[in-house]
């Protein structure tokens, strides 16, 4: 076992004080708009610490982690061009601006303003359905990370889940977006100083050039050179660039960042500096893993390489802090995760199959429900779900299921004139078919007829969702035109 | 060292400064946004 004394104290410390914190901001909350996006009250720092708390959880660095071990320098790409997608996202304001100018808790409430009241319930089941999938596997690379950190070994994986997310539920049923957005701040501060320390240690341990010298021994010119390497190219390029201007605008958890923030300017400089700050997010992790490459070299479990080289070269008492970061990152994403998916179940699928909404109050029960509940699925669901190819990938191709028809939706309707209810219904179905037969066919993939197989390969499926959604937008409306005319809607 | 891997190390150094200098001053100046968010929902929690 890598973990002293010290480093207990300091985990144990750091735990008691998130939910103490989590639970006290309980008190902040006075009505849905309290409870959903913190009164719209953010300014510019604290929206940046808590979007990148939220989208940085422990899964993320071993997602990343395991590319830097596989596929060495060449998946730094990753970084770039989500740095670039947000920045674009933050510097233009694309849909968010309009979104947080409209006062809409979520995204689906945007469809019924455009379209119809049934085209946000089928926006909200597949969007719930999307985000919980994502989430599905975040607690079993959060165990894995832990576990070989920590030097328990895979058997203690089901005990430190469980103990995750039944402190992250509670907080977050209790407090929602108030106790998420005071517990990311701490979250953040805890996490940024853990990555620090990890990698300093890392630097103290593995010198740069052992680090190139094995990333070009063992992958040659694809460790560095991502349109060589066979797990990149150029699809898989183009669907993270759009996909990532889609997550940008159009992730829930993320763009409840900006529907929180105290007027649009402020969401779009919280975008544009989280923005500047995803490169290094993607890169830190992936040079950890590069660096255990170098460390261990080639043969180990790719996602369990990066955390043992952390367990391992890390000292005793700053081991305790790096946990206590990753721990920091996980709650706060899951924290965020878990309110979005309950809000949009709540709002957007629950009330929006009834003619009216429900009183405010029976909104936030209903969510704090529902929150317990994916807690509960998410557990069963992490723990014995087998997950394709790496996690980086099936994570991205759960959220095309959604962000792919959302964005044909919201930029076509905020954009584009024509945009109808047809266009709408099309583009959030066939959105969704590719990176939903993605998940079925991969399964099976070698008794896929031929005509068939380029459905089991992620990087097709993902773009083909991007695809299929702008055209059934494009063909849907333009064909409909007469029998379906478009709403006339202004955002102003 | 290859001049693809100078390349990625580099970016990668920029990064990271890039990541922690933005962490260092949101750690600063979040603090204050925390304290008028806290206050402002206090205020309008006492005037209901």
């Amino acid at each position: 076992m890598n973990f002293g004394t010290i480093d207990w104290i300091l985990t144990v410390a750091y735990l008691l004080a998130s939910v103490a914190l989590g639970i006290w901001a309980k008190r902040y909350v006075e009505n849905l708009a309290g409870y959903m996006v913190a009164g719209r009250k953010v300014k510019v720092s604290l929206g940046i610490a808590t979007f990148v708390a939220t989208e940085l959880g422990t899964v993320t660095f071993v997602y990343y982690g395991e590319l830097g071990y596989v596929a060495g320098f060449s998946g730094f790409i990753i970084g770039i061009l989500a740095m670039i997608a947000y920045v674009v996202v933050g510097r233009t304001g694309f849909i968010i601006e309009n979104l947080r100018r409209l006062r809409v808790m979520t995204i689906p409430e945007y469809y019924e303003l455009r379209y119809s009241r049934k085209v946000r319930l089928l926006g909200g089941i597949i969007l719930f359905l999307g985000g919980v999938l994502n989430m599905g596997i975040f607690l079993k690379f959060d165990g894995i990370f832990l576990s070989e950190v920590m030097g328990f070994g895979p058997g203690a994986l089901a005990i430190i889940m469980t103990v995750m997310i039944l402190i992250v539920v509670s907080y977050t049923i209790l407090g929602g977006m108030f106790s998420i957005v005071i517990t990311d701040f701490m979250q953040f501060v805890v996490l940024a100083f853990g990555m620090l320390v990890a990698t300093v240690a890392v630097l103290w341990r593995v010198d740069l050039t052992s680090i190139s010298t094995a990333v070009s021994n063992t992958l040659g010119a694809s460790g560095v050179d991502p349109f060589v390497n066979p797990r990149f190219g150029w699809t898989f390029v183009l669907w993270i660039l759009v996909c990532s201007v889609a997550a940008g605008a159009l992730w829930q958890p993320g763009t409840s960042k900006a529907l929180a923030s105290e007027s649009p300017e402020v969401a779009k400089k919280v975008f544009f500096w989280t923005g500047l700050t995803f490169a290094g997010r993607a890169m830190i992790p992936m040079f950890w893993g590069a660096a255990a490459l170098a460390f261990f070299g080639p043969g180990l479990t790719s996602a369990a390489a990066m955390p043992k080289l952390l367990g391992t070269v890390v000292p005793p008492g700053f081991l305790g802090l790096l946990v206590a970061g990753m721990l920091a990152a996980s709650m706060s994403t899951y924290s965020a995760y878990l309110l979005a998916w309950s809000s949009v179940l709540a709002r957007d699928v629950i009330a929006c199959a009834r003619p009216n909404d429900f009183p405010e109050s029976t909104t936030v029960s209903i969510t704090r429900v529902v929150a317990g509940v994916i807690g509960a699925f998410l557990l069963v669901f992490g723990l014995w779900y087998q997950i394709p190819d790496t996690a980086f990938q099936y994570l991205y191709v759960t959220g095309a299921m959604y962000t792919s028809g959302a964005l044909g939706c919201v930029a076509a309707g905020m954009y584009w004139r024509k945009a109808n209810n047809v266009g709408a219904y099309a583009s959030l179905i066939m959105g969704a078919v590719a990176p939903a037969g993605f998940l079925v066919l991969e399964k099976s993939r070698d008794a896929l007829p031929a005509w068939l197989t380029f459905m089991a390969d992620v990087n097709i499926a993902g773009i083909l969702s991007f695809v299929l959604a702008a055209l059934g937008m494009i063909v849907g409306s333009l064909a409909s035109q007469r029998t379906s005319p478009p709403k006339h809607f202004t955002t102003a | 060292m290859t001049s693809g891997a100078l390349f990625w190390l580099l970016l990668f150094g920029i990064a990271a400064l890039v990541f922690f200098g933005i962490a260092v001053v949101v750690t600063i100046r979040g603090v204050g946004d925390l304290r008028d968010l806290l206050k402002s929902s206090v205020r309008r929690i006492k005037d209901r």
